[in-house]
């Protein structure tokens, strides 16, 4: 082995030692400048999709994305990373292997799942499985006990949960369905689907999940949109199959909503509307008869489930006494579901940050 | 006590404890056994560079065993220990020779101290900056970085 000459150089270093020193220390921008220096440089740290990888990983907390991607662009996609769910990278193949056929053990028991807590007989279907290795955790949902969430809160490193029947993933600190098709970004999506599709007799329960992907996100409003009302009963069944607690609804039936036309002269207007429509009856209360929806939302309803009668603001007659209240307390209830979703908005990009 | 010698056949006595923090050094003490007391010859150190390393060695015999890495944890190259920053202190030439050096001996904890440093004198930089700190000769051609000037021209965050 010959002497180092006296004067070592940075070029005298392995390429080994120059890539572990940039991937622990450097920042993405240091290694673009890096690789423009010389050839030296730009071989050891081989500008390679290993080396993106690794940055993208420490950047942003990622170790996936979409199938053919490229690792050096998504390392300065921020916008994109933001978006994936950093946790999800903890689930790697045979987590969600050991997972899912811990869960066919269970589905075959002769007992039916149960919340893991031994006080509480809640069971299928709002029930939610905890993704973290070697835990067995399964929890009942908000809508019951808690007992999913109150498992995450215990120990916050359990931030993924599966929810038994539809498969679907949550994730507790992103505070978001995890793979929305449609919604959520492709990289996720199929890393997510790479935990789900597996074995027939679970997809099964999961086949309405692209239907829920869809209509999660429906009941949204925005400032300018037309109110349509949809009667609670539709809405309370609606929102356990956007749950995954049950199977689709049925049709719309908006008929409890309105002023039977015999009454029509209680509220000043023995002839009805001008526009002909029926009339909206003036005691109902939202969030308790009905909720609101945007227009493109009823009509996606509509044709997706059937019913009706479409019921807006124009079955309101403008400056009558009798439907003041009415009027004053939808528009609380539209701002609420504004201000809901905002917030709602809020949360998901407070995720993480950059975490380098 | 142990002997070892450097590629331009300098001899040092150092105690085990100093020794075994090379586990390069610690195997081959393991391999040949307690009683022989030949000097273990390290062709790829020469007696300058070996001097500063025991140096550092020294300094650190008495730190408490090394914490479990947490895989969670981001490295940072900002928590360097002043008396660490002092003994980097040195021309170019001798901290790569150290680290190559640290490298060979299987020394953990001064090669990271090493790279720590090298990576903070690259932090920042531009291309050219870096390349007048390290001595680094362009050896790019003007189509190849040409090339590479477009290949990274969109690398800014979006």
């Amino acid at each position: 082995m010959p002497l180092m000459p006296k004067d070592a150089q940075i070029t005298d270093l392995p390429p080994e030692i120059i890539f572990g020193l940039t991937v622990s220390y450097l920042s993405h921008t240091d290694v673009v400048r890096l690789i423009q220096t010389c050839r030296f440089l730009r071989h050891s740290l081989n500008d390679s999709d290993a080396l993106w990888a690794a940055m993208t990983y420490k950047r942003f907390g990622v170790n996936y994305i979409e199938e053919g991607g490229d690792w050096k662009r998504a390392c300065f996609d921020v916008a994109k990373m933001k978006k994936l769910c950093p946790h999800l990278s903890e689930i790697g193949a045979r987590v969600k292997r050991e997972r899912l056929e811990q869960y066919r053990t269970y589905c075959e028991s002769v007992k039916p799942i149960k919340c893991s807590d031994k006080y509480c007989d809640n069971t299928a279907p709002d029930l939610w499985m905890c993704m973290t290795k070697e835990c067995s955790s399964i929890g009942c949902g908000r809508t019951k006990a808690k007992h999913g969430l109150y498992h995450y809160e215990s120990v916050p490193s359990h931030r993924i949960a599966i929810k038994i029947n539809t498969l679907e993933m949550w994730c507790y600190v992103c505070n978001k369905w995890l793979g929305q098709k449609g919604t959520s970004h492709t990289a996720e999506c199929e890393r997510v689907d790479q935990a789900s599709n597996s074995g027939n007799s679970l997809q099964e329960l999961a086949k309405f999940n692209e239907k829920r992907h869809k209509e999660r996100n429906m009941n949204q409003v925005k400032e300018g949109d037309k109110m349509y009302f949809v009667a609670d009963a539709f809405l309370e069944e609606w929102t356990q199959f956007l749950l995954g607690n049950k199977m689709p609804g049925s049709s719309v039936d908006n008929s409890s909503l309105i002023l039977p036309p015999n009454h029509w002269d209680l509220v000043g207007l023995p002839a009805g509307l001008d526009n002909g429509l029926p009339l909206v009856h003036p005691g109902i209360v939202p969030f308790h008869n009905f909720g609101l929806v945007s227009e493109a939302t009823w009509n996606y309803l509509v044709e997706e489930y059937g019913g009706g009668p479409t019921l807006s603001e124009a079955n309101i007659p403008l400056n009558s006494v009798m439907y003041e209240p009415l009027l004053r307390m939808m528009e609380i209830a539209k701002q609420r579901i504004i201000d809901f979703y905002k917030h709602d908005g809020d949360n998901g990009d407070e995720s993480e940050g950059d975490i380098e | 006590m142990v002997k070892i010698t450097s590629s331009d056949n300098q001899e040092f006595t150092i105690s085990k404890e100093i020794a075994n923090q090379s586990v390069l050094i610690k195997n081959m003490l393991e391999d040949v056994g307690e009683s022989d007391d030949q000097p273990i010859p390290l062709p790829n150190v020469s007696g300058a560079i070996l001097q500063k390393v025991i140096e550092y060695a020294t300094m650190h015999k008495d730190d408490p065993p090394p914490a479990p890495e947490d895989e969670t944890k981001l490295k940072t190259s900002e928590d360097i220990e002043e008396r660490d920053k002092e003994f980097m202190q040195l021309d170019q030439g001798t901290m790569f020779e150290i680290i190559l050096a640290a490298n060979y001996l299987d020394m953990k904890n001064l090669l990271d101290l090493g790279c720590k440093t090298v990576a903070n004198m690259i932090k920042g930089k531009s291309v050219e900056e870096v390349r007048k700190l390290f001595n680094i000769v362009n050896d790019f051609t003007p189509e190849e970085e040409e090339q590479i000037r477009k290949e990274n021209e969109w690398c800014e965050d979006r």
